[in-house]
């Protein structure tokens, strides 16, 4: 008891150094978990992801379409619940800056989405809308929207000036289902453009019954378009998901690096502390040694200071963690907004950032501590300084 | 709980703001100060010499090398960040020329939502500006653009992949953009040959000169791997327009039309023309250089905005390393301390020579950083540009205004670092202070 009292107290010794020292720890714990805040949002959406839901898409790529034809096709095979369908719309509200999902969607889509919730007059006032349109809660928190509000889109797709009335505001209970996007009638939408482009669909979305082999079910749905003009890709949520994230990896792949050099940052201070620390103390603990404390002693002295002052550095992180990066995402909304979503703190990567700086605050401390507990008594007593 | 955290982010988010104001306003009053003392320290001569603080750096090698190594990580993170967001920029830049005009659909930010008919093309071709081409007709090249999701050579599972842009395009598309060279031969009119840009080649299935990758139901023959002087196009597969239009189910229409200025000048009348002509009115022009510049404007910014605010988040964390440091050598050298201010030395000399020694720590660990950095010259990067969409390859970009900030942040951090712990040693009694504290 009196020895852990010891090394608490040996590592407040300098308060100044173990202030400063603190601090960079702390801030290291904030920018660790502002990156892997950062990375797990990006797969947010592919973690809580559906197994019973599919995405058709063009072979060739997303921005291809698919004859609105093929759903019936589609809905004829075997292990097919219900299909709903989006198109992309991709229009600009005020500024190329604001970016946000719109999908042109078929009314029956929300039925395929338990998570997402409306409330029930204003999805009847949706649907009774010609050019109404529901919006995520974190869309209209954004722009400040309220219910009947009109909002102008700039189609860069498909050209003109769209206007919409705001008649719904959704929540939804998981990330798969995003609280950022705008929908509108597909009807709609399909009437509104220039012929050549109608009666397309941009995604099907398929609901299998449950119980079936799904990737029996893509096969089939893939099957039954192959060598027509628009061969289809069928895959499951979650694989649709990735793909998108793939296309971003050299990104994710970079920031995950950025995230360990912060790590390597936060070694070296606290090494450094350390070292200049046992090299002042080396006459004490050699005075330790003489009166019989044990090599071992001096070495879990110098560790349990390394890991005490890790601990309160990383408890300090923690405690300025959450209110710092809401911090952030709200002054750089604007820059990061489209890339940021709420940015929650994940209790994963948390734990995972409390782990990784306390073995790292021990790793630092391994060498000093070695070299503590190496060292010959009477040389160490016989030193000046 | 959550109010907890709603309260905690107004104080955090003032405390912060004000905090960085405080900061700011002390760095560059106490830097106007120990500049304006350094300039009385030269004229009248009594400054202490440089080899003390370069040789009392070098007595310390390993709390010297901890903290230089550091500070030299994040002069490195600031360096390839930069260098990262100027290849960006370089290699869109350069994909562009201001003596070209590109005409895409009014409203479209991309070629590949961009749509131009047949008839449109006529009335862009026969628009005054455009410089006649080697057969003396006008030079105006309709283009077609598409993406492609390519699977990844490397690919675990088919997820794996990226959009990849595929260009079809005609003679007059080779006249304007014309390969730095060609390793292979350009695709034979006609057939279902391609070439590929030497940013793709190894990168995904089947894109290698030789080999065929499939898409839109075809197996396309990779007859030729282009080099466009790290250009755009370098990420881009180039094949026949005609039969291109047919795989895509595309035909008639195009996505954009590049034409060749008569001179740079002549745009604003080429401009004029389209958009007046109500026949035109569903088009826009833009120099070609503006239009690349754009495709890669939001996307840099954000790569700038993020690693910079990295940069500066661990540039906290080395400045506390930084003054843990020196404050551990004004502690350790009380006694150099007085001997100094015995000497004769002022208490400004004092203070202007720990804040150098601090200094010369953050511009060595800079050029150590930037060396690192350097190493990315030879290395390429390719993501996705959440603003065009599709795959873009460029190289990291160094230029002398990089080097230039490296050095100055490497110098700032020291500063920042060294300031507090000089002014203690400055203001060290004398007779305390030779007696060893």
């Amino acid at each position: 008891m009196s020895f852990l009292l010891l090394i608490v107290k040996s590592a407040f010794r300098n308060r100044l150094r173990t202030t400063l020292t603190a601090v960079g720890v702390a801030i290291a714990i904030v920018a660790f978990l502002f990156l892997r805040t950062f990375i797990s949002a990006w797969y947010a959406g592919v973690e809580s992801s559906s197994s019973d839901r599919m995405v058709v898409r063009n072979k060739i790529s997303i921005i291809f379409p698919l004859p609105i034809a093929y759903l019936d096709k589609i809905k004829q095979v075997p292990g097919v619940e219900e299909v709903t369908y989006q198109n992309w719309f991709g229009g600009i509200y005020i500024d190329e800056k604001n970016f946000f999902a719109q999908f042109a969607s078929d009314d029956g889509l929300f039925k395929l989405y338990p998570e997402a919730t409306t409330p029930p007059e204003q999805m009847q006032a949706y649907m009774n809308d010609r050019t109404g349109a529901l919006v995520g809660q974190h869309l209209a928190e954004k722009y400040g929207w309220k219910i009947g509000d009109t909002v102008t889109l700039k189609g860069a797709i498909y050209p003109g000036d769209w206007k919409f009335t705001i008649r719904g505001i959704y929540t939804s209970t998981s990330k798969t289902f995003d609280v950022s996007t705008m929908f509108f009638h597909w009807k709609y939408f399909n009437e509104a453009i220039p012929e050549r482009l109608q009666n397309q669909i941009g995604i099907a979305i398929v609901k299998i019954k449950s119980g079936v082999d799904s990737a029996q079910v893509a096969s089939a749905i893939d099957k039954t378009f192959v060598n027509s003009l628009a061969e289809t890709r069928t895959e499951s949520e979650k694989q649709f998901q990735l793909e998108f994230i793939s296309m971003a990896s050299a990104v994710i792949d970079a920031i995950q690096v950025v995230s360990f050099v912060v790590l390597i940052i936060l070694m070296l201070i606290l090494g450094n502390t350390l070292a200049m620390a046992t090299r002042e103390r080396t006459t004490e603990y050699a005075v330790m040694r003489a009166i019989g404390f044990r090599p071992a002693h001096v070495v879990w002295l110098v560790l349990g200071e390394g890991f005490v002052i890790a601990a309160v550095g990383v408890a300090l992180g923690l405690a300025m963690a959450a209110p710092v990066l809401k911090t952030f995402a709200q002054i750089f909304e604007k820059q990061l907004g489209a890339f940021l979503g709420s940015f929650d703190l994940d209790p994963k990567v948390i734990a995972l950032a409390v782990a990784v700086a306390l073995g790292l605050g021990m790793l630092a401390s391994v060498i000093p501590a070695w070299r503590s507990g190496r060292l010959k008594i009477v040389d160490a007593l016989r030193r000046i300084e | 709980m959550a109010k907890l955290i709603q309260i905690g982010t107004y104080v955090v988010g003032s405390l912060i703001v004000f905090g960085l104001i405080a900061m700011v306003l002390g760095l560059v009053g106490s830097a106007l100060a120990i500049g304006a003392m350094s300039v009385t320290l030269l004229v009248r001569r009594d400054w202490v010499p440089l080899v003390y603080n370069v040789r009392s750096l070098g007595v310390r090698k390993w709390t010297s090398a901890l903290t230089a190594a550091g500070l030299a990580l994040v002069v490195f993170v600031f360096a390839v960040v930069l260098m990262l967001t100027s290849g960006i920029q370089h290699t869109l830049r350069t994909t562009g020329s201001d003596e070209n005009a590109k005409v895409i659909r009014k409203g479209s930010q991309t070629e590949v939502q961009s749509g131009v008919t047949p008839d449109l093309l006529r009335l862009v071709s026969a628009s005054p500006g455009i410089a006649p081409g080697k057969d003396g007709q006008p030079l105006a090249s309709p283009e077609l653009v598409v993406l492609i999701f390519a699977e990844k050579s490397n690919a675990k599972d088919d997820t794996e992949g990226s959009n990849v842009n595929v260009r079809g395009v005609g003679a007059r598309a080779l006249e304007l953009h014309p390969p730095a060279h060609l390793e292979g031969r350009m695709f034979q009119p006609g057939t279902s040959e391609i070439v590929i840009g030497k940013g793709l080649v190894g990168r995904f299935k089947g894109m290698r000169l030789g080999e065929s990758a499939r898409f839109a139901r075809r197996d396309w023959q990779v007859v030729g791997v282009m080099d466009q002087a790290g250009s755009g196009y370098d990420s881009e597969v180039w094949g026949d327009i005609e039969q291109f239009e047919d795989a895509f189910a595309r035909r008639p229409t195009f996505s954009s039309v590049t034409v060749k200025l008569t001179s740079r000048s002549a745009f604003d009348e080429l401009k004029k023309h389209i958009e007046g002509d109500p026949m035109m009115n569903s088009l826009e022009a833009r120099r070609e250089s503006e239009y690349w510049a754009a495709q890669s404007e939001n996307f840099s910014l954000f790569v700038n905005f993020l690693g910079i605010f990295v940069a500066v988040i661990f540039a906290f964390g080395a400045v506390l390393g930084a003054m843990i440091t020196m404050y551990a050598q004004v502690a350790a050298r009380t006694r150099e301390i007085g001997t100094l201010r015995a000497l004769g030395f002022r208490r400004r000399a004092v203070l202007v020579s720990f804040v150098i020694e601090s200094v010369l720590l953050g511009l060595g660990s800079g050029g150590i950083g930037i060396a690192a950095a350097s190493v990315f010259q030879f290395f390429s990067f390719s993501t996705m540009n959440f603003q065009s969409f599709s795959e873009v390859t460029f190289r990291f970009h160094l230029t002398p205004g990089i080097v230039v900030a490296s050095f100055l942040f490497a110098a700032l951090m020291g500063y920042a670092g060294g300031l507090l712990p000089a002014m203690r040693a400055a203001r060290m009694p004398i007779v305390q202070a030779t007696r060893g504290g």
